[in-house]
């Protein structure tokens, strides 16, 4: 359980941060300057890490009771900018306090 | 083997399943047919599509398929300490069905469903009630 907590945890920051870098860089400078480099790079990566940070969530969720509106901010996480680091911390609480 | 298939909980799995597997199915199609005009960046994102819809069918069969309650029990018997707790809950959630009586508020230290329960019946009614909360409460998980 606690493996699968810090798997859950380490890929929400990884897809956080990169789509933070997605919308925050790559975005910007492939529509505003012209070079769509960062977003050709980072946008298949982070596709692959999303469904990777899918399983992850998925495998912790199936070991607890979670209701649908939670599964549903977990899967918004891997789209809505930020949402990742706020919904991981919520999670972590929840899941630290069912275990103990 | 009805309930595996066509239970509602089911009937919703197939219809959330069926939605999202054909919603990918057509993002599949419009960037390979990007990815057929020249479009490289398209190019991954036609095979990552199905990937993620093979994900989604996996969670489909396994949502389906998963043995009636497991995990969430475990969770909350290892929780005793919170036991009280669970109690209090269910007073909010509807335990006025147990004996027909209606559930009086919670006291922290010992909660009575009757006023003329004794000390076993007491713990039996507690026990019900915390079971009316685990199988009431709304997730998706499958009911036990």
């Amino acid at each position: 359980m606690s493996g699968a907590l810090l798997r859950y945890r380490v890929m929400a920051y990884v897809v956080g941060v990169g789509l933070l870098l997605l919308v925050l860089i790559g975005v910007p400078l492939k529509y505003a300057a012209g070079s769509p480099g960062v977003v050709a790079v980072v946008g298949p990566i982070h596709g692959i890490l999303y469904i990777v940070y899918l399983a992850t969530a998925y495998d912790l969720a199936r070991r607890g009771r979670w209701t649908l509106g939670q599964m549903a901010e977990v899967v918004g996480a891997g789209f809505v900018p930020f949402l990742a680091f706020v919904v991981e911390r919520q999670v972590t609480r929840r899941v630290e306090r069912e275990l103990r | 083997m009805r309930s595996t298939w066509l239970s509602s909980r089911a009937v919703l799995l197939h219809i959330t399943m069926t939605l999202l597997v054909a919603t990918m199915a057509g993002l599949t199609w419009w960037q390979a047919s990007r990815a057929l005009s020249g479009n490289t960046l398209s190019f991954v994102y036609a095979f990552e599509w199905p990937l993620l819809a093979g994900v989604v069918v996996y969670m489909w069969w396994d949502l389906l398929h998963e043995p009636p309650d497991r995990g969430g029990r475990r969770l909350e018997r290892s929780s005793g300490a919170s036991t009280n707790g669970a109690v209090a809950r269910t007073n909010g959630a509807g335990a006025a069905g147990i004996n027909g009586a209606a559930a009086p508020e919670a006291s922290p230290a010992v909660t009575r469903y009757r006023d003329d329960e004794d000390e076993e019946l007491a713990a039996y009614n507690r026990y019900l009630a915390e079971l009316n909360a685990s199988g009431r409460r709304k997730t998706w998980r499958h009911p036990t």
